[in-house]
């Protein structure tokens, strides 16, 4: 139903647009060439060395897929005349005569489609000359530039194969470098584990004779259930002399051997066994001494009789705390009610052993979960 | 392109006896005419001949002294229609518009119950100060102009054919009114602002009615026939599908639960436009398309129907009206959202 003049005016503007579609398709490959030349730069440096073939039959295809898109995105009549009707001065009348003439619609306005006819005829040659004016630029400067920047780039970085790092390794690998030339790994858990267990074999062999002589005299004192095997310190542990003497001094006293160590006395209240041998032997409950530095403590003022009343007497004199005082050993030892047990004082043992630590953070998770 | 260039008539000796053509030519001198005693209110001259061919009523909003029964004695002297004039006061009955039996002799000596047809049953009505008549009075009104017809004592009686009620009130004084529900504006087709002319214009009208009534010298230029002929041609506008599309999506653009996030000019918007407002658009968009020398409508034409169509049929959010948003404004964000989607 269209005439001859409106399908003029549409073939006109397929024309048109359809070569706005290539532009815009050429634009898109301008610039994925310049981003494949890029990736390939990246490649080449990064990863090995990136073949130049490859890298062209990539920008063949990405061109030849944009132009195949291009051409399969062919105008409709119907994209024509709606594209007249808004930058052409069609006033929907191009649509609207298509879609009338499609036959899709009853027109039962006999009198309203000639004059859209007419309307529309004379409105071609109007449009036409639009249509000749416009002017719209393909803006391809951009693309194209930067097209020829990344190919200058990358025929650079690809003219020089020797930047692969593939080719520096394999070069290292064949030539003469010694071992230690070699980069070595940052970590290998499993060979440092089995380094860590044979030092520690290493050094429970030397130090088994030394631990069994200086516990000799403590053994005497009490027989301990434990083979002499098991007495062994693990590796880490505090210094074996210090547990011997400890021992020695005790002589048979737990309490100065748990005063010597941190360990509750009662834990060594059974014959013989030495204060920190394990860390069961540690957790076991028993009375301790409150140290300042592990619980706070309420500080009362010195009630000590016959220094009160001096006291009393000079008020310009300092008060002095309990705290301040020797503790007496009797009152410890004849609290019959278990204290908590407290962790060693870190005054005491300025380094914790791995044991140690390992006691101070169960005993710290025992009070929280009694909290 | 300049819109004259879009407007322009064709005058194809072909197409010179189309019925188009002389729509086209018709309204031009209509609005030509109307211009020239309503000096400076071309917009509302091109809405008001709009909502009269198109079949609606108007509600006319502006201050006293604009001119609006100027104007509409002038439309109704240019178009050869009888027209009649109901001041609304609070003591104005429904039968004061609609009319009433009356108790009549007749000569023989019989005596009868006679109707006596109210003011509604003119061609065209101009209700000054609609707001100031009670709710019943106005609900009477407003049932005749829905329905075109008065039930007086179980007898029906069509009202004339065109009929146009051209409703006017006051933005100020709301002191002692009755402002219309909603429903009752949504009968109203087009809702028209009446600006304050320019100094132009002021210069102009002193020319034109400093001693005359410029409206009551007017000649018609048409007759009723010629208007319902020109009514029924602007029904047979084609409309394309994709305006039909672009009418829907003007209306959702005024809902604020669309489906679409309430976001951009639509949140202003508590009440968006009615389905009679999707109607309402469309056949004025018909008309203004046979203004413009067209026998299909275009996007434009549903552009310069939209703001009339919609000012009273949406609802503004509370927050929006303290913030001095009013419908207008909200309406032309909605529409140039509308438009930039198209």
């Amino acid at each position: 139903m269209a005439d001859s003049a409106v399908r003029t005016l549409l073939a006109a503007v397929r024309r048109r647009t359809w070569r706005g579609e290539f532009v815009a398709a050429a634009r898109l490959a301008l610039w994925g060439t310049a981003g494949l030349m890029l990736l390939a730069v990246a490649v080449h440096l990064a990863i090995r060395s990136a073949r130049v073939s490859v890298v062209l039959s990539l920008i063949v295809v990405l061109w030849g897929s944009m132009m195949a898109r291009a051409a399969s995105r062919r105008p409709s009549d119907s994209a024509c005349a709606l594209w007249a009707d808004r930058y052409l001065g069609g006033a929907s009348a191009f649509s609207t005569l298509l879609e009338m003439s499609h036959g899709s619609h009853i027109v039962a306005q006999a009198q309203a489609l000639p004059w859209l006819e007419h309307w529309a005829r004379a409105r071609v040659p109007h449009s036409l000359h639009l249509l000749e004016e416009r002017r719209d630029p393909p803006r391809l400067f951009r693309p194209l530039l930067s097209m020829f920047v990344c190919a200058a780039f990358a025929t650079l970085v690809l003219a020089l194969p020797n930047l692969a790092p593939s080719a520096r390794q394999e070069r290292a690998a064949s030539g003469t470098s010694t071992s230690a030339d070699r980069p070595v790994p940052e970590a290998e858990p499993p060979v440092t584990a089995e380094l860590a267990g044979e030092l520690a074999r290493a050094l429970r062999t030397t130090d088994a004779p030394r631990t069994s002589d200086r516990r000799a005299p403590a053994a005497g004192a009490g027989k301990s259930n434990r083979p002499s095997g098991s007495q062994v310190a693990p590796s880490g542990a505090a210094a074996p002399g210090e547990r011997a003497i400890g021992g020695k001094t005790a002589g048979g006293n737990p309490v100065d051997a748990a005063r010597t160590t941190g360990t509750p006395s009662t834990s060594s209240a059974g014959a013989g066994r030495d204060a920190g041998d394990s860390p069961d032997d540690r957790a076991d409950t028993g009375t301790s001494r409150v140290l300042r530095s592990t619980m706070p403590m309420e500080r009362r003022e010195s009630s000590a009789p016959g220094r009160s009343a001096e006291r009393r007497a000079d008020m310009d004199q300092p008060a002095t705390f309990d705290d301040d005082l020797p503790m007496p050993r009797t009152e410890v030892r004849a609290d019959p009610a278990p204290a908590a047990a407290t962790p060693p004082a870190a005054a005491d043992t300025p380094r914790l052993t791995p044991s140690q630590a390992a006691y101070v953070q169960a005993w710290i998770r025992a009070s929280g979960q009694r909290r | 392109m300049d819109k004259s260039e879009r407007t322009t008539p064709l005058t194809s000796e072909s197409a010179a006896d189309s019925a188009y053509a002389d729509a086209h030519r018709q309204l031009l001198e209509l609005r030509a005419l109307l211009d020239r005693v309503i000096v400076g209110q071309e917009a509302l001259v091109t809405d008001l001949i709009t909502a009269v061919f198109a079949g609606g009523h108007v509600l006319i909003e502006g201050l006293p002294g604009l001119g609006k029964t100027h104007l509409a004695k002038a439309l109704a002297a240019a178009l050869g229609l009888n027209w009649a004039r109901v001041q609304c006061t609070p003591d104005l009955m429904p039968a004061d518009i609609t009319g009433a039996e009356i108790y009549t002799t007749a000569a023989g000596g019989a005596s009868m119950f006679e109707f006596r047809p109210g003011p509604v049953f003119a061609q065209l009505v101009l209700v000054d100060e609609i707001n100031r008549a009670t709710p019943r009075t106005q609900a009477a009104l407003l049932e005749a102009m829905q329905e075109k017809q008065v039930t007086h004592a179980g007898i029906t009686h069509r009202l004339p054919s065109p009929f146009c009620v051209l409703a006017t009130q006051n933005p100020i004084e709301l002191e002692g009114t009755y402002p219309l529900p909603e429903a009752q504006l949504d009968r109203f087709m087009f809702k028209l602002m009446v600006p304050y002319p320019a100094r132009e214009s002021l210069r102009t009208m002193l020319d034109v009615s400093l001693d005359i009534e410029p409206a009551d010298t007017l000649q018609p230029i048409a007759s009723h026939e010629d208007v319902l002929r020109i009514t029924e041609l602007c029904r047979t506008v084609l409309l394309a599908e994709r305006c039909k599309q672009a009418a829907v999506d003007l209306i959702l653009a005024t809902q604020p639960e669309a489906g679409r996030s309430n976001s951009g000019p639509r949140r202003h918007i508590r009440y968006g436009a009615s389905p009679r407002a999707l109607q309402a658009v469309v056949r004025a968009a018909r008309v203004r398309a046979v203004i413009a020398g067209r026998s299909h409508v275009d996007v434009e034409d549903l552009e310069g129907a939209a703001l009339p169509v919609l000012r009273h049929r949406i609802l503004l959010r509370l927050e929006s009206e303290l913030d001095g948003l009013d419908a207008d404004a909200a309406l032309a964000a909605v529409i140039d959202g509308w438009r930039s989607q198209l």
